[in-house]
């Protein structure tokens, strides 16, 4: 909330810089979760930034065909992802560049990552990156309606689109949940799955070319390259479930600066996306992916859920 | 001074016209002439508007007179008409610089003149279309205007389709300009006088069933300009067909012609609007947006698919008014002005971004002679530089921020969203659902833009035409970079822009000063206390963190950087085995089947049995407007006028027949009257 230009950029760069350095432990937890539940050991719950730290070190190998597109795509998505955080108040109810937007920059930011990226994988002539693209811009176009519809829900209850302002108002508002509010936090929930490439839209695991969509796109990249890839999708998927959190749990927000209410504020945010994690562990290994063609009706579930979520709670 | 800058500006389209006809032998002078002058004309409408701005005061003055008779056209250009007068300035301006390239390599020198001449009558028309303050002058420059594109659009008249085109164009222009001289008679028999001044206040007087016969009719005359669905039909034709200098000056400006209309009429022109038409607007805008957005993905023609977000575009202007209308019908004007000054946002940056495409696109038409995306790609090998300011043109049309684009839809959805707070239930779920399309058709922008830009520039060429093509020459470029430098502006200074709107805003009437939303060097803001606000450069800085970031992993990693060909699963890849246009549509085609009816084809042959050795593949895509619609309204007509045949005997005895018949008819009523 403060206008002096040096606290606001120096909690900005601390907040992209924490989202940075915790994005890799969500994967690596999901990981490990994923394979307690089908009984295997799995990889470390650090490996992800060894992978990182290796693909980094080595030489991007770029296809003939490809031009500087191909090139700035990755730096797009990861920057978009970058910026995205700013926007986001996380243990403290106030998002350091919220003087820039509200929600509709963050969905927008998102977008400029999404479509920076499917422009570079159509770049180096192979058809994998070329379906890729397609099916990302397929997915992402069904999603963004019920995305809309779930943060309206969350945006007009509170009076605001300001994402710092409305989680300071939800926080002052207290527990009290309304019902409509959960439909719209499912409907969100709908399409953090398809943002960030879960069963059953997509599966992070696969690479069996046909079924896949995000990692049919960056199937080209390499070296540092795809380093930035993964890791901003991973910024992305904890930001989504950031989100989440943020509007419809408010519980334990710090309103003030008092260290104990930060640590609890924390510990909270924490646990929250320890649950979210978890619920998306249990899709995961209880679900099969959906058949592409299928997508489009788990999209307009989500859909219908956001609207029923907006007529119950101004109705 | 002002006073005569409108008439200066028409003088130098008159030069323009002049100065073709004389030098119409020599094409090189001929162009610079025309141009130049219309360069000029369109920098003195611009002053004109800027100051009409600034001072938020409108200019009056006189056209002609003719004392005599005792007439006289006047022009009156108040904030509106100077935000639209400016708005075609931004593109017309760089328009004209492109033709003076466009035309040396791209038109025959013959047509030169031709297109020196109906160009400068176009601009000359439109010109006066915004500044006219009475029926008289509107409907001639309005009649005037359409002759002229017409015209341009019959440019390479040796081909069919060029000439189908213009005609379908003529006719649905007859359709609406019909639709308005009824609508204009109608008032005009109300209040007696026909400057628009008093004729307004004949649609006051006007009882409720007439205010919507009037409504209507209004909507019906604007809306074929405007391109609204389903009267949209000749533009997806139009636009492609006439040369690509005009096709950008009809999709950026042309359109607003209709659009300025319909913010006159709804914005309090007939008196405080229903609540039923701005549902009506809105519902239109819906319609326009998602069917124009929808049919532009499905395209693989570069022009047409431009001309028909052309007609999505023109819709979200339309949700904009239509939010607009019902805050006014509402009794809410502040929210009204916010649903106005929306809209005419989302105007200029169509003018500024469909210009840069349009004109993008007529350079690689240029340098290829295909229009085709199945025919083109790896152009940004070729052509970096129309590459990268299509790309940012694409970014702008998709709505992605820090672009223009992305701070008029915001403010699109603000309007949306604000109408919430005030109305009644039904507008209270109607307006979020309106927000939630808006959505649909920004993220189906962004698929229709990434196809446009990647099947154009991008993979390896497809045909050998792409794979020769060389660069815009610089004449060429350098309008696309003014208008890309207009993209980011008007981006990154949303607030500036919204200050003047809001002068705009009140200067219509019922409207009065407001504070629902305002706007500074900082940003914009909505409602108080405050509901949403966006300063683009806030998150500049977050972004270039990003970017820097993402470089500083550069120095960190290998420094090798290699080049190898794609794996190609054990084939080799070419331009045969790249996706395509059809192929990346085709997923959301799938999806949208409901609405597109794509009719399929496959035929297997079989040389020996069970074993394939060719297949056949054909897919379409039928516009149904034109099938169900138009079709059998035009069937209709002809058969009409097949049985009317009957009494156009072709026989003298029978034609004097009917006038004495005529005649004693007209005596007999006219004898009634009292």
């Amino acid at each position: 909330m403060t206008t002096n230009p040096l606290p606001v950029a120096l909690f900005a760069v601390a907040q992209a810089t924490g989202f940075l350095l915790l994005a890799p432990l969500l994967r690596g937890l999901i990981k490990k979760m994923k394979a307690a539940f089908q009984l295997r050991q799995g990889p470390r719950l650090l490996q992800p930034y060894s992978d990182l730290a290796k693909l980094l070190g080595k030489e991007p190998v770029r296809s003939t065909t490809a031009s500087w597109v191909f090139v700035a795509g990755p730096r797009v998505y990861f920057a978009s992802a970058i910026a995205a955080t700013t926007l986001l108040p996380t243990i403290f109810a106030a998002a350091p560049l919220e003087a820039a937007g509200g929600i509709l920059l963050l969905v927008g930011l998102l977008a400029l990552g999404r479509f920076a990226l499917a422009t570079a994988a159509l770049d180096t002539g192979s058809p994998f990156g070329g379906m890729g693209a397609s099916r990302e811009m397929t997915v992402g176009a069904l999603a963004e309606p019920a995305l809309m519809l779930a943060l309206f829900t969350a945006g007009l209850s509170a009076g605001s689109l300001n994402l710092g302002e409305l989680v300071r108002r939800t926080a002052e508002r207290g527990t009290s949940i309304h019902p409509g509010e959960i439909l719209a936090a499912a409907a969100l929930f709908i399409v953090l799955l398809a943002e960030a490439g879960r069963v059953p839209v997509d599966n992070p695991a696969t690479h069996l070319e046909l079924t896949m969509i995000h990692e049919a796109m960056v199937l080209e990249y390499s070296g540092a390259d795809l380093a930035l890839v993964e890791w901003a999708s991973a910024v992305k998927e904890l930001a989504f479930m950031t989100l989440l959190a943020g509007l419809f749990f408010p519980i334990g927000v710090a309103t003030s600066l008092a260290p104990e209410a930060l640590a609890i504020s924390a510990l909270a945010l924490l646990a929250k996306v320890f649950a979210l994690a978890l619920m998306v562990v249990l899709v995961e290994s209880t679900n099969a992916k959906l058949r592409f063609f299928r997508v489009p009706e788990l999209m307009a579930v989500a859909l219908g859920l956001g609207f029923l979520a907006l007529a119950m709670r101004f109705f | 001074m002002s006073q005569s800058l409108l008439p200066l500006g028409l003088a130098f389209h008159a030069t323009g016209v002049a100065l073709a006809l004389v030098l119409r032998r020599q094409p090189a002078a001929c162009r610079w002439a025309a141009f130049l002058a219309s360069l000029g004309g369109s920098l003195v409408s611009f002053v004109l508007g800027a100051s009409v701005l600034a001072s938020g005061r409108s200019v009056r003055g006189v056209l002609f007179a003719n004392p005599a008779a005792g007439m006289s056209v006047g022009y009156a250009v108040d904030p509106l008409s100077a935000w639209f007068l400016v708005t075609f300035a931004v593109l017309a301006a760089p328009v004209a610089v492109y033709s003076v390239g466009y035309l040396a390599h791209a038109m025959p020198p013959g047509r030169t003149a031709f297109v020196g001449v109906a160009w400068n009558v176009l601009l000359m028309s439109v010109e006066t279309v915004f500044a006219a303050d009475g029926v008289l002058a509107f409907l001639v420059a309005w009649e005037l205007m359409t002759l002229a594109t017409a015209a341009l659009v019959a440019t390479d008249h040796e081909s069919r389709p060029s000439r189908r085109s213009a005609f379908l164009y003529l006719a649905m222009s007859h359709l609406g300009t019909g639709c308005l001289v009824a609508a204009f008679f109608l008032l005009a028999s109300g209040s007696g006088s026909l400057a628009f001044a008093d004729l307004l206040g004949g649609a006051t007087a006007a009882s409720s069933p007439w205010r919507d016969v009037l409504f209507v009719l209004f909507l019906v005359g604007f809306g074929v300009k405007a391109g609204v669905v389903p009267l949209h039909v000749w533009l997806p034709e139009a636009h492609p067909a006439a040369p690509s200098n005009v096709s950008a000056l009809m999709s950026g400006g042309l359109i607003n012609a209709g659009l300025y209309g319909l913010v006159r009429v709804g914005a309090g022109g007939l008196g405080r609007p229903d609540p039923g038409w701005g549902m009506g607007v809105l519902l239109l805008g819906s319609v326009s947006a998602i069917l124009g957005v929808l049919y532009a993905l499905s395209e693989n023609d570069l022009k047409r698919l431009l001309a028909f977000s052309t007609i999505e575009n023109g819709g979200i202007a339309l949700m904009g008014f239509g939010a607009g209308m019902i805050g006014l019908a509402a009794g809410r004007p502040e929210l009204g002005a916010l649903g106005f000054a929306a809209g005419l946002y989302h105007v200029l940056n169509h003018a500024a971004f469909k210009g840069l495409l349009f004109l993008g696109a007529g350079g690689v038409v240029a340098a290829t002679g295909t229009r085709k995306l199945e025919e083109l790609g790896g152009l940004a090998h070729r052509m970096p530089r129309t590459a990268g300011l299509f790309l940012l043109g694409s970014a702008a049309i998709a709505g992605l921020p820090l672009l223009n684009g992305f701070a008029s839809e915001w403010l699109v959805f603000q309007a949306l969203l604000r109408g919430f707070f005030s109305a009644e239930r039904l507008t209270r779920i109607v307006l979020p659902l309106g927000g939630a399309l808006l959505a649909l058709t920004s993220a189906l922008a962004a698929a229709c833009f990434v196809k446009a830009f990647a099947m154009t520039f991008l993979a390896r060429p497809r045909s050998r035409a792409a794979s020769e093509a060389t660069e815009s020459k610089a004449l060429l470029l350098a309008p696309q970079a003014f208008l890309a430098a207009a993209c980011v502006g008007l981006g990154l200074f949303p607030g500036l822009v919204v200050r003047v709107l809001a002068g705009v805003a009140a200067s219509l009437p019922g409207f009065g000063p407001q504070d629902a939303f305002s706007g500074g060097l900082a940003g914009m803001t909505i409602g108080i206390p405050a509901f949403d606000h966006l300063s683009p450069l806030v998150i500049v800085p977050a972004v270039l963190f990003g970017l820097g970031l993402a470089a500083a992993s550069g120095l960190v990693s290998a420094r090798a950087r290699r080049r190898a060909p794609a794996w190609g699963c054990g084939g080799e890849l070419s331009a045969e085995t790249e996706y395509t246009a059809t192929a990346f549509a085709k997923p959301l085609v799938m999806v949208f089947r409901g609405i597109y009816r794509p009719t399929r084809e496959v035929s297997r042959f079989e040389s020996v049995r069970y074993f394939t050795s060719e297949v056949r593949y054909r897919s379409q895509i039928d516009a149904p407007f034109e099938l169900h619609v138009y079709g059998p309204a035009t069937r209709a007509v002809l058969a009409a006028a097949g049985q009317l045949r009957v009494i156009q005997a072709g026989s003298l005895h029978a034609y004097l027949a009917y006038v004495l018949v005529l005649g004693v008819i007209l005596l007999w009523w006219l004898g009634g009257l009292p």
